[in-house]
């Protein structure tokens, strides 16, 4: 036997992938971790949506804004998903073989040079640390089934190769990234309205961790700090500042509307005023992220205060929106 | 050449220069979704701004959007409208 799959049903070639990462969404990828676990969720039949709340408690914490994921217990809670860390200890296609035969996904980070689902951007041209989900393997015809950011794809030859390190001689100075087991033989299936009420009950939980101060205003204070880096190192560092700032801030506050408009759904509360306040942020750091680049190319000046403002407005009006509708 | 297809072959042009898409940019649909034909959101920062080079504009706020990237004939659209203006 040389094929050893986790989720038999799921074909790379057929594969739809969840509505959070419909290419009509502000920021269609979020970061690599959420959006794996968003694909898992739906691969299983289960609806993502439901593991949102942590969104609403997204920080900015000096040079990034949090590079947001569930806790594994909400997982375990909402879908009887349980993920612990791997010890990888032992070549990962030794690993791969006893745990997708198992019915355990592997989350491990890997080089991107090797995805070929990321031939727009790193694909044989870039070395970037990113997490894939190991479903199915082919160890003799050197295949992988693999979920990474919004879908599920297939490599092989060189590229499983080199993602196994396939005769590769022993090397003391590597050093094997992280990883972590999907166990998926407990997932539970719950009503619709049943993992609304989960997930409320998760919110409620979460509107205690929201910050305790408007975040928007010190990372507006930061990027003037930082433009001058920005302008000074060029397009490749602002690209990097970008990702961990204006896209992690953009596409949290689009998940966060999408989920409030999820939720209310459910518990029938009128959260509008949060939901339009929230993918208000999102559609601005679509802007933010242009205007910034326009100003790091030129080395221009840019003056954000009234955007950042507005921003900083949208946020207190949909917190308090949110805080006030929970009546907490 | 008209100034439709001047203008178009100079937009095919920073989007094969900068948009990293899957199929040829100098003969791909005018209409065709640039986002699914492999366009991510770190390319099109590179094309608009390639874009901004190649025609001496700046988009205003309300075209930084994916409706006026999403194919070459809306970016054609804007830029024509910046151009007259």
């Amino acid at each position: 036997m040389t094929r050893y799959c986790a989720l038999p049903h799921i074909d790379a070639a057929s594969y739809v992938r969840h509505s959070l990462h419909g290419e009509e969404c502000d920021w269609v990828e979020k970061n690599c971790y959420v959006d794996l676990l968003i694909e898992v969720v739906h691969a299983l039949g289960l609806e993502p949506y439901a593991m949102l709340p942590f969104i609403l408690t997204v920080d900015f914490v000096g040079d990034q804004w949090t590079f947001f994921k569930p806790q594994h217990k909400e997982l375990r809670y909402l879908y009887g998903l349980d993920i612990q860390e791997m010890s990888n200890w032992r070549p990962l296609l030794d690993h791969a073989v006893e745990h997708l035969s198992a019915q355990r996904l592997i989350s491990v980070e890997v080089d991107s040079f090797w995805l070929p689902d990321t031939a727009a951007t790193d694909y044989r041209q870039k070395h970037t640390k990113t997490t894939i989900a190991l479903s199915e393997i082919d160890t003799q015809n050197y295949r992988l089934g693999y979920f990474h950011n919004a879908g599920y794809y297939e490599l092989e030859g060189e590229d499983f190769r080199q993602i196994f390190r396939i005769d590769m001689p022993a090397d003391p100075t590597y050093l094997p990234l992280y990883a972590e087991l999907i166990h998926i033989n407990q997932v539970k299936q719950l009503d619709d309205e049943l993992l609304a009420q989960y997930s409320g009950n998760l919110l409620r939980q979460h509107i205690g961790l929201i910050p305790q101060s408007n975040p928007i205003k010190p990372f507006a204070e930061r990027f003037e700090r930082d433009l001058p880096a920005m302008h000074e190192h060029g397009l490749a560092y602002y690209h990097l500042w970008a990702f961990n700032n204006t896209r992690q801030m953009g596409a949290a506050f689009e998940l966060a509307a999408a989920y409030l408009k999820w939720l209310t759904q459910y518990n029938k509360l009128d959260m509008s005023p949060a939901i339009e306040s929230f993918q208000k942020i999102s559609s601005a750091n679509k802007s933010l992220i242009l205007k910034i680049a326009r100003s790091v190319n030129s080395s221009r000046p840019l003056d954000l205060s009234a955007l950042f403002a507005e921003m900083a407005d949208d946020w207190d009006r949909g917190m308090n929106c949110v805080v006030d509708k929970l009546k907490i | 050449m008209t100034d439709t297809n001047a203008i178009d072959l100079q937009i095919r042009t920073v989007l094969k220069d900068h948009a990293r898409l899957m199929e040829d940019a100098l003969t791909l649909d005018p209409n065709n979704d640039l986002y699914q034909s492999g366009m991510t959101s770190l390319s099109s920062v590179n094309v608009m701004l390639g874009l901004e080079g190649a025609f001496d504009v700046e988009f205003p706020d309300h075209m930084l959007n994916k409706k006026v990237f999403g194919c070459i004939a809306s970016i054609r659209s804007a830029l024509m409208e910046l151009t007259a203006a």
